[in-house]
């Protein structure tokens, strides 16, 4: 369903359990007590089973969201912390947010310990802090595991842009907006006194693209939220071809990306 | 160390609450029975507006117009632009337009009430400046967006809107000859200066601008075919006044919404400095002699519907009645 | 014979939002960039500082472009959620493709104003600008003597005309905008405020078919909520 801002929503259906809160996700602005507003054009989503809504919709500008992982780019060094830019899509971005990388904010790390970074490495982040009010600031490590997991600096490889959305859909946003779809079909197919036809298939996760390159070619990714993707393997050939892969499957279906890319090893 | 007495309670005196929360401190005033303005006055209160005319000496005519806080000067001073010297369209060649039937497509005519030849010639020049120290937002350096946008405002009113000087009023032509030729212009150098500002200058400065263009008299102008030059008259006596058309008003609203628990908005008439800085809903009503509307403009929000509009309206006219008796009486 | 109106989105990629909209003979360009950094002057504590400039077809930027500009702010300023992003900038351009005259008088700026307002909201929902609700503007005419409306009129209509109005309504139907000029009453203004409301208004029950007529069957409203139904359209694409 595309909602317009200000558009009323639709009622919300009742939470699966008692005690379960409402999660309002991007795109909608709730103002207390119970008032939710749409303040973007887009596809309103609702997950009843987790009791969420959101808007999906795509853009260039990224704002940093707490817990994201982005591909950021380090401008400078101060006493205690790394000053990175958080580029968006466009590139370069008239204007990009800055964030801050606290030297200590690596795995293990120690005043002597400490990565040394320089103006313009490339680093895969994580954003720990995020708010409206303060400049972002960005960490190195998981935060469960308190580490690495592959967070760090990305040396060699090339940096591809997407639209955030295609972001996200690499990142695996797809894979649950199919699922939450293939279960909204089941429904409306028993209501239809129906058998489910179509098969699983049918229904894209928006990364096929991903797979289908990982199946055949050697090449290591990182995908930002922030609308970056890295990619390096053994030959820039095939980095090349990985990310024209990515960006040129921005509006293809599941079989059109399988296509793509199966004509892009054939020329490889 | 006793601590027996109370907390002490948080309290600061008005102006401290009218900085920190300058929005709360309009809507609790607003919100007293009867609401009451911070300036001690009603919602639909104007502030009461005086006229000095003819107070500049070197201009062919001005005014001071002041309300409440907000004081500007306006000074008309009349300039002769010749057709003869290449100024014109056609380098070098006499332009000739005998009536505004005559339309290229560069004169609309009659039906923009002359508005295409006053453009086209720039034959009239508004400009509105800010004193320096008249308000407290006063920057020094070039004129600000709000003042290019004031007096983009004041001539859009002046020349489109109310159509109120004439073109033929601007003449000078050579009554000698057979037909009449239009050899020069009067051009009209409209210069407001805002001295004091607090709030809505807008409405000032047009008052200003009606009362100083119905207090310019310009000398008698013609154009002698000897010295193939433009002659003024130096006798004062043949001074003359300009012909005016209908007279017209403005009247500004802020509107400002939240005000009881319904949400209910309210129109506070000739809003002051403080107001504006808080309300960012506003309307503006022109109406003409006879009561009719001559403009309507309205903008940043939402809460002004049209039993609002109708309100202001209203408002205006009455508004219009205050000026016009005051305009008219300050020149007799 | 009225030309239709024409919008479309997004065809800029070095901008955050673009759109363009055309009504009549005048086109406009609007491009949307932010939040962004904002310089330390027009920097607001609690609020996103909101910038519009507008740019003129042919020349430099004069009183005219500053006078559209802090109409278009006032316009756009109430339907931004601005404080969403506090201390960052919203910038507004808006370049002018073609105007409906080549003179500079009052009617063509009047012409500008609803093209200009629509690129510009459209461009804003391109971005992904929290907004409030949609705007949506239209020029109408009231006709000297008859007192026919004639809505999107073209510039020969408005040289007629008796009174020019600018109006822009939410999709709610609620009035956001006006700029009116000439000499009417104010019952004929509610009228124009009535057929201005209904092709403003997208997806309104017991729309008046004669005003839509005028514009070929499709008011602004819908125009605009057609063209990002199809930009979200192509961008969920790739679930079909």
């Amino acid at each position: 369903m595309l909602v317009f801002p200000g558009d009323p929503l639709p009622s919300i259906p009742p939470p699966p359990k008692a005690n379960t809160t409402l999660k309002v996700g991007p795109g909608l602005t709730h103002t207390p007590p119970d008032n939710i507003v749409v303040h973007k054009a887009g596809e309103l989503n609702i997950d009843e089973r987790r009791h969420a809504l959101w808007i999906e919709g795509n853009g260039k500008r990224y704002i940093p969201s707490l817990n994201d992982v982005v591909i950021v780019t380090v401008l400078r060094s101060t006493s205690d912390a790394y000053i990175c830019t958080i580029p968006s899509s466009i590139s370069p971005a008239p204007s990009s947010t800055q964030a801050m990388l606290p030297h200590l904010a690596f795995p293990g790390a120690t005043k002597k310990t400490r990565p040394q970074l320089y103006p313009g490495c490339t680093v895969y982040a994580r954003i720990s802090l995020a708010n409206k009010h303060m400049d972002p600031e960005l960490e190195c490590y998981d935060a469960e595991s308190q580490k690495a997991e592959g967070f760090g600096e990305l040396k060699g490889g090339m940096v591809f842009n997407v639209s955030l959305g295609m972001a996200r859909r690499l990142l695996g946003d797809g894979k649950k907006i199919r699922q939450l779809r293939l279960k909204q079909r089941k429904v409306e197919a028993e209501k239809g006194g129906e058998d489910l036809a179509t098969d699983d298939e049918e229904i894209s996760n928006g990364m096929e693209v991903l797979e289908e390159l990982g199946r055949v070619l050697p090449f290591e990714v990182a995908v930002g939220r922030n609308g970056r993707v890295w990619v390096d393997s053994e030959e820039p050939k095939v980095t090349l071809c990985v990310g024209r892969c990515i960006q040129q499957s921005e509006f293809l279906t599941g079989k059109e990306q399988r296509a793509l890319v199966r004509e892009a090893l054939k020329k490889l | 160390m006793a601590s027996s007495t109370t907390p002490p309670v948080l309290s600061f005196p008005p102006q401290t609450f009218q900085k920190l929360s300058p929005s709360s401190y309009l809507l609790r005033h607003l919100q007293s029975t009867p609401p009451i303005r911070p300036s001690g006055r009603s919602p639909n209160v104007f502030r009461e507006p005086t006229i000095h005319t003819n107070s500049l000496s070197h201009a062919h005519g001005s005014a001071v117009v002041r309300t409440g806080d907000t004081a500007v000067v306006c000074g008309v001073r009349g300039e002769i632009l010749s057709l003869t010297n290449g100024e014109g369209k056609a380098k070098g060649g006499v332009v000739v337009l005998r009536s505004s039937e005559d339309n290229d497509e560069g004169f609309v005519g009659e039906e923009d009430g002359g508005e295409g030849e006053l453009r086209a010639r720039s034959l009239i020049v508004t400009n509105l400046e800010l004193g320096t120290g008249c308000s407290r937002d006063y920057h020094p350096g070039p004129p600000s967006d709000f003042a290019q946008t004031t007096t983009s405002r004041l001539h859009r009113l002046l020349l489109s809107t109310t159509s109120l000087i004439s073109p033929e009023s601007l003449r000078i032509s050579d009554t000698h000859a057979t037909e009449i030729e239009t050899k020069a212009y009067w051009v009209l150098y409209i210069d407001i200066l805002c001295i004091s500002l607090d709030g809505n200058i807008l409405d000032t400065a047009w008052a200003s601008v009606i009362a100083a263009l119905r207090s310019t008299r310009l000398p008698r102008a013609y154009w002698d075919a000897d010295l193939e030059a433009v002659v003024c008259d130096p006798d004062l006596a043949k001074y003359t006044g300009l012909q005016l058309g209908q007279l017209a008003f403005t009247a500004s609203f802020a509107v400002i919404s939240g005000v009881g628990d319904d949400g209910k908005s309210v129109i506070l008439s000739d809003p002051d400095e403080f107001e504006e800085s808080v309300c960012e809903e506003s309307v503006m009503v022109c109406i003409k002699e006879g009561g009719k509307i001559a403009r309507i403009e309205k903008g940043g929000g939402l809460a002004c519907g049209m039993e609002g509009l109708g309100e202001c309206v209203h408002r205006a006219r009455n508004r219009f009645d205050v000026w016009e008796r005051l305009v008219k009486s300050a020149l007799v | 014979m009225t030309i239709p109106s024409t919008a479309s989105l997004g065809f800029l990629p070095r901008s955050d939002g673009s759109a363009s909209f055309s009504q009549g003979r005048t086109s406009v360009i609007a491009s949307v960039n932010g939040p962004m950094e904002v310089r330390i002057r027009d920097e607001l504590p609690q609020e996103a500082y909101i910038e519009v400039i507008v740019r003129p077809a042919i020349g430099v930027t004069g009183t005219r472009e500053k006078y559209l500009e802090s109409r278009l702010l006032s316009a756009l300023k109430p339907i931004i959620l601005r404080s969403n992003h506090p201390r960052t900038l919203i910038q507004i351009v808006v370049q002018v493709v073609q105007s409906a005259g080549s003179e500079d008088n009052a009617i063509t700026t009047l012409l500008l104003l609803a093209p200009s307002l629509n690129a510009a909201v459209l461009a804003l929902l391109d971005a992904g600008v929290p907004l409030k609700s949609v705007l949506s503007a239209t020029t109408v005419a009231f006709l000297k003597g008859s007192g026919k409306l004639i809505v999107e009129p073209e510039l020969e209509d408005l040289k007629k005309a008796a009174s020019k109005h600018v109006l822009a309504f939410t999709s709610a139907g609620l009035l956001g905008f006006v700029e009116s000029e000439g000499e009417f009453e104010y019952e004929d203004f509610e009228r124009v405020v009535e057929a201005g409301r209904n092709v403003c208004s997208a997806g309104r029950e017991g729309d008046d078919n004669d005003t839509k007529m005028d514009t070929g069957g499709q008011g602004v409203g819908e125009l605009m909520r057609k063209v990002v139904r199809e930009k979200v359209e192509k961008d969920l694409r790739w679930r079909a």
